[in-house]
């Protein structure tokens, strides 16, 4: 069942916000101890939250399009008297005494919390495996990782605890889990949705953007949180979320931009085969597909490297002397961050603004930019680079950033949905970008393709 | 040219071999690729304003 098929359910009062709560508890035992999703459950006070949703409704009063409907947040966001950790040792005591701005939205919305979902520590890397709150593991296959930062809460929606969550994406902390869980996950254009309440970790590159297990569904939840934010300083006075007027869109009316360059360089096989039959069946159902150069797309990815090695250090810096409350990884991130000289910072972020205006004339000629999510499939648990068939070795981490990294640096809404599958039945996820702002009609244009694909609302047959 | 490994020692990064040198290699690069798109930037225009994210009136808000 979908967000919106549940919303709906709940609505129409077919079923309770208690019933489907006291399911994704049901759900949530039986499968949680197989994936480490969450860091913590709050089932009690979900409970609690439902029977007074059902107490609303039954006096008429419908909070919005969310009531009464179970999800989750990453352990980023504040949500009032329930710790929010960060995935780190560091903040394991640190209990807000407010919401987040979005987790306030949602709730807002009718949204009952059902937890605060496990994550890459604090938020900065793609494993997801947490040396201090577990390692957390793909419903796909449990050897495997479910990708990150946000990997809990790609792996709640995919193993169906939970509707929807919450994630963060500094350089495709939502991307790469979406594609790795077979879900979808979007990272709207920057300054869309407000970062108030969440742990910053590259401020002028951090989104936050949801996971679901369909394109409506994501839509639902963008209509909740986008709008203007003045307590978070990037939030943009423009953010609006508009699905097209004009109409259903189809296939005959949109020009799919195919790069012609990077995006198809040491990808897997099985990877390019799912994209390339998306992509096929977007043509044959009477899209126009467009050939062209992404600007620079390699640049963009040193770029948005050297801006959140220096923004993250600068984030955590102070506490740095606390060795042990940090993973290994990123003790070395944090310190490779105080190398960048000043000067090279400034420089990406001079690169950065240039190369946002060379992007800008891409949209006159394409509605959406099409690319695999990620070049490779969900690493094995403890893998920490990929040999190519070419013999080149290269990072997890860089491999797995690679597609998605320049987004961040672009501010562009991107979102990736699943569009196939590998021999072995791993999920592979296709990205769409488009023009800024445009973050409705890109969900729509997604949507095209997951009715073209049938891929929406996925089972992973290992739970 | 920066000397990475000295730089390190003087910031004082306390990471042992075989992670220091890695570290430094891995820096090294990144920042190389990076002055060379600088160094491909049109260089006789001179400096001009650019926006880095959002829009004019977003960055008022700051």
């Amino acid at each position: 069942m979908t967000l919106v098929e549940a919303s709906q359910l709940v609505r129409n009062r077919k079923i309770s916000s208690v019933e489907l709560v006291q399911q994704c508890l049901s759900r949530l035992d039986q499968t949680e101890p197989k994936l480490k999703a969450f860091i913590t459950v709050t089932g009690e006070q979900a409970l609690e939250q439902a029977r007074m949703r059902d107490e609303e409704l039954a006096r008429g009063q419908w909070r919005g399009p969310l009531h009464g409907v179970p999800i989750a947040v990453k352990d980023v966001f504040w949500a009032c008297g329930t710790p929010t950790t960060g995935g780190s040792p560091l903040f394991a005591d640190y209990v807000p005494e407010e919401n987040a701005a979005a987790v306030e939205a949602l709730l807002r919305a009718g949204a009952v919390l059902l937890g605060k979902t496990n994550l890459h520590e604090l938020a900065y890397g793609i494993t997801s495996s947490n040396p201090h709150f577990g390692t957390v593991r793909n419903p796909w296959d449990l050897e495997r990782i479910p990708g990150g930062s946000s990997g809990g809460s790609a792996a709640a929606v995919a193993a169906h605890m939970v509707f929807a969550a919450l994630g963060s994406d500094t350089g495709g902390s939502i991307r790469i889990p979406a594609a790795f869980c077979g879900i979808v996950g979007l990272k709207p254009t920057f300054g869309w949705v407000s970062r108030y309440g969440m742990l910053p970790l590259g401020f002028t590159l951090d989104h936050v953007g949801p996971l679901t297990r369909s394109t409506r569904d994501a839509a639902l939840i963008m209509e909740c949180l986008v709008g203007w934010d003045p307590r978070d300083p990037f939030s943009s006075p423009e953010a609006r979320f508009r699905e097209p007027v004009d109409g259903p869109i189809t296939f005959r009316q949109l020009r799919l931009g195919i790069p012609t360059n990077f995006f198809w360089d040491r990808v897997e096989p099985a990877v390019l085969q799912a994209v390339h039959s998306a992509i096929t069946q977007a043509s044959q159902a009477g899209a126009t597909l467009v050939e062209l150069e992404a600007p620079a797309a390699d640049v963009l990815v040193d770029v948005g490297r050297v801006i959140l090695l220096a923004e993250a250090t600068s984030v955590f810096e102070q506490r740095l002397s606390e060795r042990e409350k940090f993973g290994r990884d990123v003790w070395l991130l944090l310190q490779q961050g105080r190398l960048i000289p000043a000067t090279t910072y400034l420089q990406a972020q001079r690169l950065r603004g240039q190369l946002i205006e060379r992007w800008k004339s891409l949209w006159r000629e394409v509605d959406c930019l099409i690319t695999p999510s990620t070049p490779i499939l969900p690493a094995r648990i403890g893998d920490h680079s990929i040999r190519w068939h070419d013999g080149t070795v290269e990072d997890l981490r860089q491999a797995a950033t690679r597609f998605v990294r320049p987004f961040n640096v672009l501010g562009l809404p991107a979102v990736s949905i699943p569009c196939g599958f590998s021999p072995e039945g791993l999920p592979v996820g296709l990205q769409l970008v488009g023009p800024w702002g445009a973050d409705g009609r890109l969900l729509a244009i997604a949507g095209l393709f997951e009715e073209a694909l049938g891929l929406s609302d996925l089972q992973p047959p290992a739970l | 040219m920066i000397r990475w490994e000295l730089l390190a020692d003087s910031l004082g990064i306390p990471v042992e071999e075989p992670d220091r040198s890695e570290l430094c290699r891995t820096i090294h690069a990144l920042v190389a690729r990076l002055e060379k798109a600088v160094r491909e930037l049109p260089s006789t225009a001179p400096p001009r304003f650019v926006p880095s994210v959002g829009t004019y009136e977003d960055r008022q808000t700051l």
